[in-house]
């Protein structure tokens, strides 16, 4: 099963997301998922919403038996945007590292559908700023399969190049529609009883699973006097918010709010870097479950 | 008031207050011409004579630049401040006349007060204001418009005022400008910042004269270069140092003990040479000591002396109040760090103990100035030596004191990120033009060799980022305009320039507060060391214990705590390294058969270290190996500073891992270097050579982490990074990209960027400290003691107990990520839940 090649993939990238579903889940707990050239190690996977569910250290998301990939918060083109709005010079380099790593994330699984949680482009005007060879290798790694944009707060209607907006459905039918690769720009997707989107819903009950990004995790842990950060998967009975994928991306501690809140008190956090290392959330003096702050007092 | 007014103005003594002799050179008339009538008759009715520097200067008023060197409590800064006084005295009222600039805030406070008394008695007309951090923004815009006479402020609110396109009508007027603690200034990139901005100011009031203020330096020529416009030379006034010092080193009952920095041992007689004193000034070189110390004085202080604590992690408040405290003559002893280097004249402080070594004798001589405000009176000082070596330190200081051997180290060439951000500076101030510009830095004294190709690699940084990769037009934060100046893309842009302003990095910090979220804030800890703090344990602070109750976003909340052994804070502040000088007398101190002055447990030591292996000559390298507790000790006396044995210690270890010796280890201290290895190192010549180090040191360097540390302050300092972001409370902490990242995005995609070379030449002067390393090989050239014995030395024995050891660990630390990672899955009862694949 491993090793497939291109041109395979194309043949069946033609199939309906419903056949795509409905293959046999081909991974068994303990074993890395087919279709993966990730190192040992690389891999974390579980049982989340009855389906096993990998984590990778890359920072994206795979769903082996619906051979769907998804990544949130790339922020391209985010050094172009401080340097229009804030004069910020940052070396620009941090669109083209992402889409490397991407495309090295992407040959390895072979994904029939890849669903970007939202924040794709640091801003509408930064998906139309792509340098030419970055939107080249993006077009080339879309080709083939699905490709989600769900829309995020940073770019509501990118990329530029999708079709309608709107609030859908699983999309059925012609998934390659003529030169455009992109599938849809949607505000959130539906797959089963799982439903992608780019920020976790406000209200406390999620029906089904609810996967999605925006608030970049991050993972603290110290040991020796050593402290080391690193952007990590949060992972509930119900949500799974993704570390972001994005080069140049701050991010926020899994112990400040709101993420108390919509992971509740038993949630796993998966380090990504090196190894996808998962550790319990575990915050020091964190009164759990209840909002800690009214407002912006304090500090 | 009065006290403090007569100590800033102190001129000779009332006569009815002369103690022993008064020593007075004879070659200067007591009244002299120069001074005004008005002047003549205000020092006659205070009973005051001029000190000769004070008439002197007065003489050089006109001159473009002139250094003052005197001793604290000379009457430093009236003789800085007489003839503008004397020019006020009748034309006040037409625009800013005399800028005085200071490093201190409070101390441009505490002038300004102290002025105020002359002025009022002198009936003279002027009126002097503060601009610093603390003045409200009204008074800010109104002094831009209507300026003082006089105006005090920093360094840093002098560049602010700069990026003001008022400034050039502002300046105009300006006819002198005064530099106080000039030495404390030019040993840092806010020398480099003041000088440019003196540059600056010449141009806009080019009569302007400047006035230097220094404490004791070795170096007054290499002081004026960097105080006078290049590359003019400055007129230099050396006044009567006073008496010399009395200087001693403690003895103790018992001998202080093998190795360690706290000299705890020593607490009950330092405390009873507070009991004697007046008022002392307790000196520790780190902030953590002087916390440790502070506690272990308050635990012995049963006659409950008034003893406070001051260093720079304690809260603005804490220090006020230890500050008012010492000038209402509250206290008997401070127990400090640098931060009271400089700053507010305390005239009862009759006696400086230093703890620890001082590591460099010109900053020695300066702390005890600090001692005895009053010009005629030797000030008085006790050494401590915290541990045996610094006993043979500690004498050596002495004598180097005593011989006025000073060893400040010559002033680098100015840092090319404040020349960045001088230039964003000047764009926020209007357009500009490069060539005139260039010229302008080329005469502030740093600057001086300024090439033409480095100051356009700086302006291409500020205009585009000066990337390999060409961007779209926006890309640029400044652009020519078709006359050929320079000016800001986006006006708007000046307001985040203004609050990036200034050249000082501290780590991160985070404040901690007494109790819940409005409590009261005691002081500010490492973020690194906050990260290590789990609920309930304890630290001190303040000299008090807390406990660490939670981390609210950017604030650390504790408790009072009664638990007995806290664990410390840990500050990494500035570690200064011994400095040359003294380490070749503490080598020179050791061929003496009997060195003079050092007691008898240390001299059978260093007898005993003679029999057994050999003692450290100048010239040469001693290096002994010896087997401890089946591992091989091999022992460096490098006498190159803690920072530098710290980079030979990585350096040899990775040399020594590459040949199969297995280290495990290393220690540093100031005058040596430990390795642990697996297998004993035989042939010491050729692993301690230089061209060894220097293979593969540029890729070592390269991914070090020390680079980047110093990647971010450049970073911060050229205005790559913004730490304050308009219209927000926060710091740029959680919005802006990890320093860490650009680092290795650079390195990654153009291993030559400006910004990168800066951060070496950086490094490789601060933490790296290679230039003490090639010192060291230029000082023992290749000639190698190489002593091998069957035991531990007698000089390597207290390193074998030093704290601090660095382990060799191979991917230590992902390896160290996974064993906690899966503790804690299984302190949470998880792994059976879920699993990973590998």
């Amino acid at each position: 099963m491993t090793g497939r090649s291109k041109e395979s993939t194309r043949d069946r990238s033609a199939r309906t997301a419903k056949a795509t579903a409905s293959r046999p889940p081909a991974s068994r707990h303990g074993r890395t998922p087919p279709g993966t050239r990730l190192a040992p190690g690389r891999v974390y996977d579980f049982t989340w919403q009855s389906e096993t569910i990998a984590a990778l250290a890359d920072g994206g998301l795979w769903w082996p038996a619906r051979r769907l990939l998804a990544i949130a918060d790339l922020h391209l083109g985010r050094s172009g945007r401080l340097a229009r709005t804030r004069g910020l010079l940052l070396p620009p380099w941090e669109t083209p590292e992402t889409i490397e790593r991407l495309t090295v994330l992407i040959d390895a699984l072979d994904p029939a559908t890849v669903v970007c949680l939202g924040d794709s482009f640091d801003d509408d005007a930064a998906a139309r700023e792509l340098r030419k060879e970055d939107r080249t290798a993006l077009l080339e790694m879309a080709t083939g399969r699905r490709w989600i944009w769900v829309a995020g707060n940073h770019d509501p209607a990118c990329p530029a190049t999708a079709r309608s907006s709107g609030e859908r459905q699983e999309p059925t039918g012609d998934i390659n529609a003529g030169d455009r690769p992109w599938t849809a720009r949607l505000d959130r997707f539906v797959s089963g009883s799982i439903v992608f989107r780019h920020i976790a819903s406000a209200e406390a009950k999620v029906t089904g699973g609810e996967i999605s990004g925006h608030f970049h995790p991050k993972h603290r842990l110290s040991s020796r006097g050593v402290r080391i950060t690193r952007p990590c998967f949060l992972v509930s009975d119900r949500r799974i918010i993704l570390p972001a994928f994005g080069h140049y991306t701050g991010g926020l501690d899994c112990c400040e709010p709101p993420f108390p809140d919509l992971i509740g008190p038993r949630a796993i956090a998966i380090l990504t870097g090196t190894k996808a290392l998962p550790v319990p959330v575990r915050c020091p003096g964190a009164r759990i479950g209840r909002n800690p702050r009214s407002g912006r007092g304090g500090s | 008031m009065a006290r403090s007014a007569r100590a800033i103005l102190s001129a000779a003594p009332d006569p009815d207050n002369v103690s022993g002799t008064r020593e007075c050179r004879d070659d200067t008339p007591p009244r002299t011409p120069e001074l005004s009538e008005t002047f003549a008759a205000w020092f006659a009715r205070r009973g005051w004579t001029p000190h000769p520097h004070q008439t002197q200067l007065l003489d050089a008023a006109n001159d473009p630049a002139v250094l003052l060197v005197a001793p604290t409590g000379g009457g430093k800064t009236l003789a800085g401040f007489l003839p503008t006084l004397m020019e006020l005295e009748s034309t006040s009222g037409t625009g800013l006349h005399t800028l005085y600039v200071s490093p201190l805030k409070a101390l441009a406070s505490d002038v300004r007060r102290n002025l105020l008394q002359p002025v009022r008695e002198l009936g003279l007309d002027i009126r002097i204001e503060t601009r610093t951090g603390d003045t409200a923004p009204g008074v800010k815009r109104r002094q831009r418009i209507d300026p003082p006479d006089l105006l005090l402020t920093t360094p840093e609110s002098l560049a602010l005022l700069l990026s003001h396109a008022e400034s050039s009508r502002l300046f105009a007027s300006l006819r002198r400008v005064i530099v106080d603690e000039i030495h404390a200034l030019a040993e840092s990139r806010r020398g480099d910042q003041l000088a440019l901005a003196l540059a600056r100011l010449q141009v806009l009031s080019p009569g302007m004269k400047r006035i230097g203020l220094s404490a004791t330096v070795s170096d007054a020529a290499d002081l004026g270069r960097f105080l006078a416009a290049a590359p003019r030379d400055c007129r230099l006034l050396l006044a009567d140092p006073g008496p010399p010092p009395r200087i001693s080193v403690l003895r103790t009952e018992g001998p202080p003990p093998w190795s360690g920095a706290g000299a705890l041992y020593a607490v009950p007689a330092v405390l009873e040479e507070i009991r004697k004193a007046r008022t002392a000034l307790v000196f520790i070189n780190t902030r953590a000591q002087s916390e440790v110390f502070f506690h272990a004085l308050w635990k012995e202080n049963s006659g409950n002396l008034p003893i406070a604590i001051h260093h720079g992690a304690l809260s603005r408040e804490a220090r006020d109040r230890v500050e008012a405290a010492m000038v209402a003559g509250q206290l008997r002893a401070i127990v400090c760090t640098g931060t009271l280097d400089l700053g507010i004249d305390w005239g009862d402080v009759d006696l400086v103990i230093q703890v620890g070594t001082p590591k460099n004798i010109q900053r020695l001589i300066q702390r005890i100035g600090r001692s005895n405000h009053r010009y005629d009176a030797p000030s008085r000082a006790i050494l401590v030596p915290a541990n045996r070596f610094e006993v043979i330190e500690c004498q050596a200081a002495l004598e180097a004191a005593a011989a006025h051997e000073l060893d400040g180290e010559a002033r680098g060439a100015g840092a090319g990120d404040v020349l960045c951000q001088h230039i964003l500076i000047r764009a926020a101030a209007g357009p500009f033009d490069a060539d005139a510009l260039y010229q302008e830095s080329r005469k502030a004294g740093p600057y001086r060799d300024l090439t033409r190709e480095t100051f356009n690699a700086c302006l291409e940084f500020c205009a585009t980022g000066g990337y390999a990769l060409r961007r779209y037009d926006r890309w640029q934060r400044l652009k020519q305009r078709p006359d050929g100046q320079w000016q800001l893309r986006d006006p708007r842009r000046a307001r985040s320039i203004r609050m990036n302003i200034g050249t000082i990095i501290e780590e991160e910090m985070l404040g901690v507060r007494m109790g819940r979220r409005y409590g009261k804030p005691i002081g500010r800890v490492e973020e690194a060391f906050a990260a290590t703090l789990s609920s309930g344990d304890t630290f001190l602070m303040g000299g008090r214990i807390v406990r660490f109750d939670r981390l609210r976003e950017t604030t650390v909340e504790v408790s009072p705590s009664s638990h007995a052994r806290p664990k410390v804070a840990v500050f990494s502040g500035t570690k200064f390294s011994t400095s040359i000088r003294l380490c070749n007398r503490v080598i020179a101190l050791l061929q003496h058969d009997r060195p003079p002055g050092i007691p008898p447990h240390t001299l059978s030591w260093i007898q005993l270290q003679r029999e057994v292996s050999k003692l450290p000559r100048p010239g040469r390298l001693l290096v002994e190996s010896f087997p401890h507790r089946k591992t091989a000790c091999t022992c460096i006396y490098g006498f190159a500073g803690k920072n530098a044995h710290q980079t030979l210690g990585l350096l040899l270890t990775r040399r020594m891992e590459a040949t199969g010796l297995q280290p495990i280890g290393f220690v540093t201290t100031d005058h040596a270097l430990l390795i642990w290895s697996l297998d004993p190192v035989n042939d010491a010549g050729t692993l301690i050579s230089l061209a060894g180090i220097r293979t593969g040191f540029d890729d070592w360097l390269a991914g070090n982490a020390v680079m980047k540390r110093s990647f971010r302050n450049v970073a911060i300092i050229s205005g790559l990074i913004e730490r304050n972001l308009p219209g927000s409370r926060k710091t740029g902490r959680q919005t802006t990209v990890s320093s860490d990242l650009l680092y290795d995005t650079l390195r990654k995609y153009q291993p030559d960027h400006m910004l990168l070379r800066l951060t070496r030449e950086e490094a490789m002067r601060g933490i790296v400290d290679f230039a003490r390393i090639e010192e060291m090989f230029a000082r023992n050239r290749s000639r190698i003691d190489h002593v091998m014995t069957n035991q531990v030395t007698p000089f390597a024995a207290p390193l074998l107990l030093e704290v601090g050891r660095v382990p060799i660990v191979a991917g230590g630390v992902e390896r160290m990520l996974q064993e906690k990672a899966e503790a804690l899955m299984t302190e949470a009862g998880l792994d059976m839940i879920s699993r990973a694949s590998r």
